[in-house]
């Protein structure tokens, strides 16, 4: 079955259609891949499977449930969880406190539990920080707990990102462009990474990149993206022999910087 | 007799909601580029009433210069109170948050500054135009209701004509919908946002002069920028044309209130129909509420 | 000797609205110019049940709490939904309508005149423990899932909705604690000075306790603390400047902002465990000089 399934998702802002008819089915346990130049509308993909913005036209359905529409809180704990493109970390706070927030949302104790710190939250609270530290150890962040997000070197908050989303014990990670300002020997690093962390948690994963070799390494599947309408899907091979694919992202060269179309 | 108080009252709001139109207007502009609320909007507004009233009764300069005097000090001080107090945030990229703070604590010192130096006292402008009202057959109006609305829309329709025609204009329009990217292409962000300071403070100043001339000039004077502040929301945050509409329709319906139901009612009214227009349609008559981008 | 424990007691008061507002401020990222509004509302709750109906002052201060928290849904729930200036506003708005009601409210509030006759109960051991026992709690509060989710909704409201947090509640509750808090300094006020007028809380009052904070350091309450009984001591010491206190928070709002925007302590805390082991540091090495431990865990 489909854990993920978008059918004719259309986003207008005012006369700009931002994604249009846009339809991907995304089976459990895949990697997945959505790749298009800039402005092509990938963010907005994520932002409306994330329930950042409603649909204009069309249907999301997770695990054979509507869920456009939902406040993103209500998705996120229904099992999506997801990157941001620029970071957006707890930046004044711990590494360790970063993964809390997202972790405790299956603390169940009370207002007046908290107030009074019963037997029942010093177990849960004993219970998320361990969880929490458990993560940061998975993701080799084991000995940054106690830094401030905003103090560790840019890659360990790319990482950070990612323990924070996974945090949430997704069945669904999306990843907005997690090797953004890496270089090649990083990226190639964040590729291993992420094979390892779907192995690991068994998560689907569903991201948005701009780096060729890491889309090309991992993914099971790619869809290319351009103004907003799907122009080609199909595997890393296919991909990369599609016309249209090789134009749009030729058609960039002239205007944008090299790094993107270098893949 | 019926149909001359509902006139004459229409013309009693229009008077005042023109000049509410000016602080929203300036205030608006202000929250359509760096998108926070200057709670020190009415400071302005206060500079503006006192340089007026000290250089009309003090300095033998005749009234319209003496006007255009006051309300460049009121841009000037707003150009200061940017230049000191948000640039230093801007630059720093801080939260909204610290710019709220920033600029009641500066609302707070000018309030206080004038209790403490000038005094506390109500002062009231020399008459300098006479009392006398201008009868309209059904209405009559004051000659300086009269005058405050005509140059408050003769100011409004200047703004309009310097955003829409000019290139400082355009440049502020295309800031309003992402003032970074406007830097980026190119845009002199520091001399932009002076620019609007410069307009806000000159259209506060002068509905400072006007409201000095209609009440009195006193410290808590800036207290009535609240009313414009609801009446932009009630038009639509950031926009010009909604902070007009709802300066314009908030004096009406204030002035009926005030006349038909009771005056102490009015302004416990002002904060239901801000709640009201909160719950209902938090993005007002003209604008739309737009959460951040992501 | 009384004066010096009157000043103690407004310490006291001051501290319960202090602790409201730096939670709401510091720690939710949400900014109120209308707290002193919930003290009003506290203040008369309780003048008037205790004062006119005989009930206890125990009765009187919860009551005013619920009271301050059931009044702050007004404006919180339009608004949480919307970017903080919108609450802003509407807390500047509802401070001054709270102040037109109580000077319009007739015989049950006493007008702008005043009200009279509220019973003498706030003594300074009462009013030391009431406000131990409410740092404890908001301390308590502020280390669990509740206080994690007002940080991160500060941090990034965004981020924090999309890490399944429903910002929107977690931001009413936070509100509602703050006005609470703020209630019950209303409270302990009210059954200390035994008359209450409208003007008592005013803007300035709200001023106050948001400069308060901001000068302690937004994020840290024992910054707002130790702010809270610094400022409230300073104006008595310097009553003949009483004109120019005002001028005063003005300007330490505006400034601490502009150059100084972590306030005293920053986001830093003063625990008993980090003190003890500043203390005792020469013997150690003084490598985390006062690494006070943060209230978050």
């Amino acid at each position: 079955m489909a854990v993920l399934e978008l059918s004719g998702v259309t986003k207008r802002f005012g006369g700009l259609t931002a994604v249009s008819d846009f339809n991907i089915s995304i089976q459990e346990g895949e990697l997945v891949g959505l790749i298009g130049p800039n402005g092509a509308g990938k963010t907005t993909v994520f932002n409306l499977i994330t329930g950042m913005y409603a649909p204009t036209l069309g249907s999301i359905e997770f695990l054979g449930e509507r869920i456009d529409g939902r406040k993103p809180y209500e998705i996120a704990r229904r099992g999506i969880a997801r990157t941001f493109q620029n970071l957006r970390l707890f930046k004044n706070l711990t590494a360790l406190q970063n993964v809390a927030i997202a972790r405790q949302l299956e603390c169940r104790y009370s207002f007046f539990d908290a107030a009074f710190r019963t037997p029942v939250f010093k177990a849960e609270e004993r219970r998320v920080l361990d969880d929490s530290r458990e993560l940061l150890e998975l993701v080799g962040l084991g000995d940054k707990a106690y830094e401030r997000a905003k103090n560790l070197p840019y890659g360990y908050q790319r990482k950070l990102e990612i323990a924070r989303a996974l945090a949430l014990n997704p069945k669904v990670l999306l990843l907005d462009e997690p090797a953004a300002g890496m270089n090649p020997e990083e990226s190639l690093n964040l590729m291993d990474f992420i094979e390892d962390v779907q192995e690991k948690f068994g998560v689907t994963i569903f991201l948005i990149e701009h780096h060729m070799e890491v889309v090309m390494g991992i993914c099971d599947r790619i869809v290319v993206l351009n103004f907003g309408c799907t122009i080609a899907e199909g595997t890393p091979l296919e991909i990369q022999e599609h016309e249209e694919v090789i134009k749009a992202y030729l058609g960039e060269v002239q205007n944008d910087d090299e790094s993107h179309a270098q893949g | 007799m019926i149909l001359s108080r509902v006139l004459q009252q229409l013309v009693n709001g229009l008077s005042i909601g023109s000049i509410y139109a000016l602080i929203a207007v300036g205030y608006s502009l202000i929250y359509s580029i760096l998108r926070f609320s200057n709670f020190a909007h009415g400071s302005f507004l206060v500079v503006g009433a006192y340089a007026g009233f000290f250089i009309v009764t003090a300095m033998s300069i005749p009234f319209i210069p003496a006007v255009l005097l006051a309300i460049l000090t009121a841009g000037l001080a707003a150009v200061t109170t940017e230049r000191v107090a948000y640039r230093p945030i801007r630059e720093r990229n801080s939260p909204t948050l610290y710019f709220i703070i920033a600029s009641m604590g500066i609302a707070i010192f000018c309030e206080h500054t004038i209790v403490a130096t000038i005094g506390p006292k109500f002062r009231t402008y020399p008459r300098v135009l006479a009392a006398t009202g201008v009868d309209l057959g059904l209405v009559s109006m004051s000659k300086m209701d009269v005058m405050a609305a005509f140059m408050a829309f003769l100011f409004l329709i200047v703004l309009q004509y310097f955003i829409t025609r000019t290139k400082q204009g355009c440049a502020i329009q295309a800031a309003s919908y992402d003032l970074q990217a406007a830097g980026l292409m190119g845009v002199n962000v520091n001399r932009l946002v002076g620019t609007v300071f410069l307009i806000a403070g000159i259209l506060a100043g002068l509905s400072g002069v006007f409201l000095g001339m209609k009440y009195t000039v006193y410290p808590q004077l800036g207290y009535l920028t609240i009313k414009a502040f609801v009446a932009a929301i009630f038009g639509g945050l950031g926009s010009l044309p909604g902070a007009i509409a709802g300066s314009l329709l908030l004096g009406v319906m204030e002035a009926f209130i005030a006349a038909f139901l009771s005056s102490q009612l009015r302004d416990l009214f002002v904060f239901s129909l801000l709640i009201a227009v909160l719950l209902v349609k938090p993005g007002g008559l003209m604008g739309k509420y737009v959460e951040e981008k992501v | 000797m009384a004066y010096i424990q009157g000043v103690m007691i407004i310490i006291c008061v001051n501290l319960m609205g202090v602790l409201g507002v730096s939670l709401l401020t510091g720690f939710t990222g949400m900014f109120s110019f209308g707290h002193a509004a919930y003290m009003a509302l506290g203040a008369y709750t309780s003048a008037i049940l205790v004062g006119r109906l005989g009930m206890p002052f125990v009765v009187g201060l919860l009551a005013a709490a619920a009271f301050a928290a059931l009044a702050s849904v007004i404006i919180g729930y339009p608004t949480v939904r919307l970017v903080g200036d919108y609450f802003a506003i509407a807390a500047l708005g509802f401070g001054e309508a709270t102040r037109l009601i109580l000077d319009n409210g007739g015989s049950l509030t006493g007008g702008a005149r005043g009200f009279v006759g509220v019973p003498k109960h706030t003594t300074l051991p009462i009013a030391i423990l009431i406000v131990i026992l409410g740092a404890i709690l908001m301390r308590n509060i502020i280390n669990s899932r509740f206080g994690r989710s007002f940080v991160a909704i500060r941090e990034d409201k965004l981020a924090a909705e999309a890490m399944g947090i429903n910002t929107a509640r977690s931001r009413m509750l936070s509100l509602a604690i703050s006005a609470a808090y703020a209630g019950v300094g209303g409270s302990m006020f009210a059954h200390y000075l035994t008359f209450l007028q409208p003007v008592m809380f005013d803007i300035n009052k709200s001023t106050e306790l948001a400069a308060t904070v901001v000068f302690g350091g937004l994020g840290s309450m024992t910054g707002s603390i130790i702010a809270c009984i610094i400022l409230t001591s300073i104006p008595e010491i310097f009553r003949p400047f009483y004109l120019w206190r005002m001028v005063f928070y003005g300007l330490a709002l505006v400034t601490t902002i502009v150059l100084r925007p972590q306030g005293l302590l920053g986001s830093f805390e003063i625990t008993l465990e980090g003190t003890r082991r500043f203390l005792t540091a020469p013997f150690r090495r003084r490598v985390s000089a006062g690494g006070g431990a943060r209230w978050q865990s």
